[in-house]
């Protein structure tokens, strides 16, 4: 039975290297010992994550209950995204590698990149406000330095100040949440709360909490919605992906999605019980706001990594649509009212776990073709510079234009079934069932569906436009690129996942399946209890990248 | 011998999915073959769409109207193949000795196909215009020939895709696909504002795609909603279109619990997908996607694009809103045909007044879409057996009309043909086909045209007589406006020295005009495999 140490072992890893390789980076002279230095380290990480799933035996029980009374848990969303994290590192890494001549040191480089993994894979495992908190300044610090490292000019500064405002907001809300419930515990939250809110304790009929809650809920909504950049936490981002190189754009776009996803899952949709009508309400809202005003921004622009930056704010966007779907679905209401549901509805999390899974690969990949075709001297600016560059490179316009496509939501890639099961999840959220003999859907749940799929639309015009830059304009007397042969590696990793994600969609919606249920299905009449072999094969899909 | 005889039997029947396969396959080919020239490419491609051609006639020739199942119920949907799941994992309980299906988990998306009188001839119709448009391109595919002809074949599989699909997941799919491709295509090759067409292009139809999608899942969701209300019913999402429209139809009869919710639900569905299908066919206030996007693409492209493309929109009516809505479609089709009508009117007047072959042939597209809708709006067996043949007759005749002006386009060297380019008296086959073509899209008696319009003009006056005069009137206005262009073209002087057809030339569009005689003179051949899938599908109004 693991506990709260053997949980650790990965991350422990990752931080011992991370020290070492900041200490030892100024004791010797080879530079090119680091990468792949680096990439051995998160082998060792995912080793240990390996056994960490074998002992908790994915598959054959559930994983809820494994530390859940502690500070650390590990469960299947845990499970998962640390894999998710790793695949990242690993991705990075690589993209870094041939990068480093450019770097100024590169041993810090990649120390702070281990940092910020572990710090993301820490946020995975939090089962405790103070670890979630510490974990994510941990994350917002390593990141603060690697602007800096790169960076001084003042965009950089704009979002670290308005990070720490941030955190102490998300700091100050969970303190009220800590004066509501007396834990930290994210566990003990739920289950105080369930107790005290819920319509099956008290009879009423709509959950709704007490104000307190409310206003902690609204402060945690900011805290965590500027990880996500949530339409009015957004300002720093646009501005910041201008001025940054394409890898150091490319991992805040990433990691700070990854990390602010899971914190929101973690607290607001798992920890939270009795203010699901409050907390989806301003989840639609900010879901609404947050993909319409990145999908119209994004049209507007041509420097590149500003408008990737609306779009990766749209993005964000659809991840809150997941998040409203997940927040009051079939599951929660099971138990107050008599609810059959329906059982192969994909729900919310699942949703949002799928969207964001091919959102990482497509974005990883996206930055590390820019990675791959920065020139000596400068940075591919402008969506024009991307002009005809089938001719040029034509591996990586072919891997970036699977990338886009994807983004865009067109099938046969990863990002159509993403949205299609974030559309279809959004038709779970049931009106009251006391009003209706049977199940209806809740109108502005339907009105979200509609808004999202014009979404869709919208946010395919930009992705489509440098598609077709890329692949059918005239090309451009270019320098050869500079960035280095695994930078392009890397893009052709994730553009192999990508494309395989979207002929054969069973292996990720398993392996989200798996992060959400734990292994074992979740409702009754959907349960599949055999150990999943295709969840254990994406696993090793996934350790692949390493 | 048995085995032989059992092989060639799983190949017939799994003949459709093999069409599917076939010209992705043939596209990896052609994409691999780029290395070792031009001629290779082509010969690729060709080898690739001869072989589609041969199944697509062993389909035809297979599918028996008149096929029944063990119990005696007629089995129209045929040569189905389901076994490939997409979504969701197949598992089967060991303690469950009895050789049923395997229980599914998950969502049960699957790769199934198979046609029935509805597809069988869009299908085919696909297939046959691919191999014309392949044939076409040759001689006129210097630029990036590998990923062109690759294009083609992608676009031929998405196609058949669209048509045979048994899934909603994978109907979708391959509708977006095809839009996918159509964008690269248009946008690729063709004229000099081709990118901003193929723009809007794309999102024109992506934006339908999407009402559709809106609307399939609202369908998908509706039928497990009103599963929730039976007794001891055990909800799930059904992805198959067979299973669905049946169980719709089963839980939304009289008197049954769910009427309720379905008499509240099902005028947004119908609406949203109405609407989406209408961007599709394309109904005239969302038609601009196609005028444009036929005019400027690349003659090969448009041949596609008007032949097959356009089907889609009147193919969806026929398998999603007819047979799902038959509470609602004659009321709500009562108010929609007057709309048809005025676009049907309005595009024959804007065809009247093109100079421009290419975008006279666009609106006439247009105006003769409108015309398959009303005689699916009839909702009576001559009527929608009409449109539906009409579909087809407007593929083949608009794809002889279009290939011929790619034929001129490329030995004149212009850009865009205007009338007054005249053919050459030189060419007597080019302008037998020319004109074949053009009576043939006017309805003269012999030509398929004639045949089709026939029955959808018995449907109509049958349903209403007042839409059926003003359709006549507007097919006056379309024989005039390509009699009058026709005229220009054939009866003026030379205006270069060409030479007539090449053997290639006329390997593409004989077996074109063959079919457009075949169906004009015996078009019993056609209907008969049409008629018993219509009576199916109007088998729930005949009740009421």
């Amino acid at each position: 039975m693991p506990s709260t140490l053997t949980i650790l072992v990965p991350h422990i890893t990752l931080l011992i290297a991370a020290c070492v390789f900041l200490i030892a980076g100024s004791l010797t002279q080879k530079k090119w010992l680091w990468g792949p230095l680096c990439l051995a380290v998160f082998l060792l990480a995912a080793a240990a994550l390996a056994v960490n799933g074998e002992l908790t035996n994915l598959g054959g029980r559930s994983m809820q209950a494994v530390n859940g009374s502690h500070q650390v848990i590990h469960d299947g969303i845990a499970w998962g995204m640390q894999w998710m994290c790793l695949g990242v590192g690993g991705l990075f890494t690589l993209m870094a590698i041939a990068n480093g001549r450019e770097l100024r040191t590169s041993s810090e480089h990649f120390g702070l990149l281990l940092l910020i993994v572990a710090a993301m894979m820490l946020v995975s495992v939090a089962n405790d406000l103070i670890v979630l908190f510490l974990a994510l300044e941990l994350f917002s610090l390593t990141i603060a330095l690697l602007l800096f490292q790169q960076t001084s000019r003042s965009p950089a500064t704009h979002f670290i100040l308005l990070n720490l405002f941030v955190s102490a907001l998300l700091l100050f809300g969970f303190a009220l949440l800590y004066g509501l419930t007396g834990t930290t515990n994210l566990s003990g939250m739920h289950e105080i709360l369930t107790a005290s809110y819920t319509p099956a304790k008290t009879g009423m009929t709509v959950p709704d909490g007490s104000r307190l809650g409310i206003v902690s809920l609204v402060l945690i909504f900011a805290g965590l919605g500027f990880k996500l950049a949530i339409v009015p936490f957004h300002f720093a981002v646009p501005d910041l992906f201008e001025s940054l190189p394409p890898w150091h754009a490319g991992l805040l776009a990433v990691a700070s999605k990854i990390v602010g996803f899971v914190a929101i899952v973690r607290v607001l949709v798992q920890a939270l019980a009795g203010f699901e009508q409050t907390a989806q309400l301003t989840a639609l809202v900010l879901a609404v706001l947050t993909m319409s005003y990145g999908h119209v921004m994004a049209l507007r622009h041509t420097q590149l990594r500003r408008s990737f930056a609306y779009l990766t704010i749209g993005q964000g966007g659809l991840l809150m649509v997941a998040v409203t779907a997940s927040l009051w679905n079939a599951d929660r209401l099971s138990g107050a009212v008599d609810v059959r549901a329906i059982a192969n509805l994909p729900d919310g999390l699942q949703a949002g776990l799928l969207l964001l899974l091919s959102y990482v690969l497509a974005t990883t990949g996206l930055f590390s073709v820019l990675v791959y075709l920065a020139r000596r001297d400068r940075q591919m600016e402008y969506i024009d510079d991307l002009r005809g560059l089938v001719r040029n490179e034509p591996l990586a316009a072919a891997c970036a234009a699977v990338f886009l496509i994807s983004l865009a939501g067109v099938p046969p890639f990863a990002g159509f079934w993403a949205r299609l099961f974030v559309l279809t999840s959004t038709l779970n959220v049931h009106a009251e069932i006391s009003v209706a003999p049977f199940l209806i859907p809740h109108a502005a749940m339907l009105a979200l569906a509609m808004v999202t799929a014009a979404n869709i639309v919208l946010g395919a015009v930009v992705p489509l436009r440098i598609v077709s830059t890329m692949l059918l304009q005239e090309q451009i007397a270019q320098p050869r690129p500079s960035g280095g042969r695994a930078a392009l590696a890397a893009a052709a990793i994730a553009a192999v996942a990508t494309v395989g994600l979207g002929i054969a969609p069973n292996s990720a919606t398993s392996f989200c399946r798996t992060m959400v249920t734990g292994g074992s299905g979740g409702r009754p009449a959907d349960v599949d209890r055999r150990p999943n072999p295709k969840a254990a094969s994406t696993d090793k899909g996934h350790s692949r990248h390493k | 011998m048995e085995f032989l005889t059992r092989f060639g039997q799983t190949l017939l029947d799994n003949i459709v999915f093999m069409m599917v396969m076939l010209p992705l396959v043939g596209a990896c080919l052609v994409m691999t073959s780029a290395g070792f020239g031009i001629e290779s490419i082509r010969r690729t491609a060709l080898t690739n769409v001869v072989l589609s051609l041969l199944l697509a006639i062993a389909m035809v020739t297979h599918y028996n109207p008149l096929k029944r199942t063990a119990t005696g119920k007629p089995e129209l949907m045929q040569m189905v193949s389901h076994n490939l799941i997409w979504l969701g994992s197949e598992h089967r309980n060991p303690a469950d000795k009895s050789n049923s299906r395997p229980a599914v988990t998950g969502l049960n998306v699957r790769c199934a196909v198979g046609v029935d009188g509805i597809s069988l001839w869009l299908v085919a119709l696909s297939v046959l215009l691919t191999f014309a448009a392949v044939l076409s391109s040759w001689g006129n595919d210097s630029e990036r020939p590998a990923a062109f002809y690759a294009l083609l074949l992608l676009l031929e599989s998405a196609l058949i895709g669209v048509f045979a699909a048994l899934d909603v997941v994978l109907f979708y799919v391959c509708l977006e696909f095809a839009v996918l491709v159509l964008f690269f295509l248009v946008s690729g090759w063709g004229g000099s504002n081709r990118r901003h067409v193929g723009m809007t292009f794309a999102l024109y139809n992506l934006a339908g795609s999407l009402l559709i999608l809106l609307g399939l899942i609202g369908l998908v969701t509706s039928y497990a909603w009103m599963q929730s209300l039976q007794p001891g019913g055990n909800p799930r999402l059904v992805f198959g279109i067979g299973e669905m429209t049946h169980g719709l139809r089963s839980l939304t009869g009289d008197g049954s619990v769910s009427q309720q919710y379905w008499l509240y639900a099902r005028p947004w569905i119908f609406l949203v997908l109405v609407a989406g299908f209408a961007i599709r066919i394309p109904l005239v206030p969302f038609h601009t996607w196609f005028a444009t996007a036929n005019v400027e693409a690349r003659s090969t492209v448009s041949v596609l694009l008007s032949g097959v493309v356009l089907k889609i929109g009147c193919y969806g009516l026929l398998r999603f809103v007819v047979p799902i809505f038959p509470g609602i479609c004659p009321e709500a089709f009562g108010f929609l045909s007057p709309v048809v009508v005025a676009g049907v009117v309005f595009a024959a007047f804007i065809a009247l007044a093109q100079d421009n072959l290419r975008s006279l042939v666009s609106f006439a597209s247009i105006s003769h879409m409108g015309i398959c809708v009303l005689g699916i709006t009839t909702l009576n067996l001559v009527g929608v057996t009409g449109g539906l043949l009409h579909l087809v007759n407007h593929g083949l005749s608009v794809a002889v009309l279009l290939l011929i002006v790619g034929i001129i386009h490329t030995r004149s060297g212009r850009q865009s043909w205007q009338s007054n380019d005249a053919a050459s008296k030189r060419r007597p086959l080019l302008k037998w086909f020319l004109a074949i073509a053009v009576l043939s899209l006017i309805g003269v008696p012999g030509l398929n045209g004639f045949a089709s319009e026939t029955l959808l003009l018995l449907g109509l006056f049958d349903s209403n007589p007042a839409h059926a005069v003003w359709v006549l009137g507007a097919n006056v206005l379309l024989a005039w406006a390509f009699l009058s262009v026709t005229q220009r073209v054939l009866m003026a002087g030379p205006s270069g020295v060409f030479a007539d057809l090449s053997g290639r030339q006329l390997a593409m569009l004989l077996p074109l005009v063959i079919l457009i005689v075949w169906i004009g003179v015996a078009p019993h051949f056609f209907v008969a495999r049409i008629e018993p899938s219509i009576l199916e599908l109007l088998s729930a109004y005949s009740s009421q």
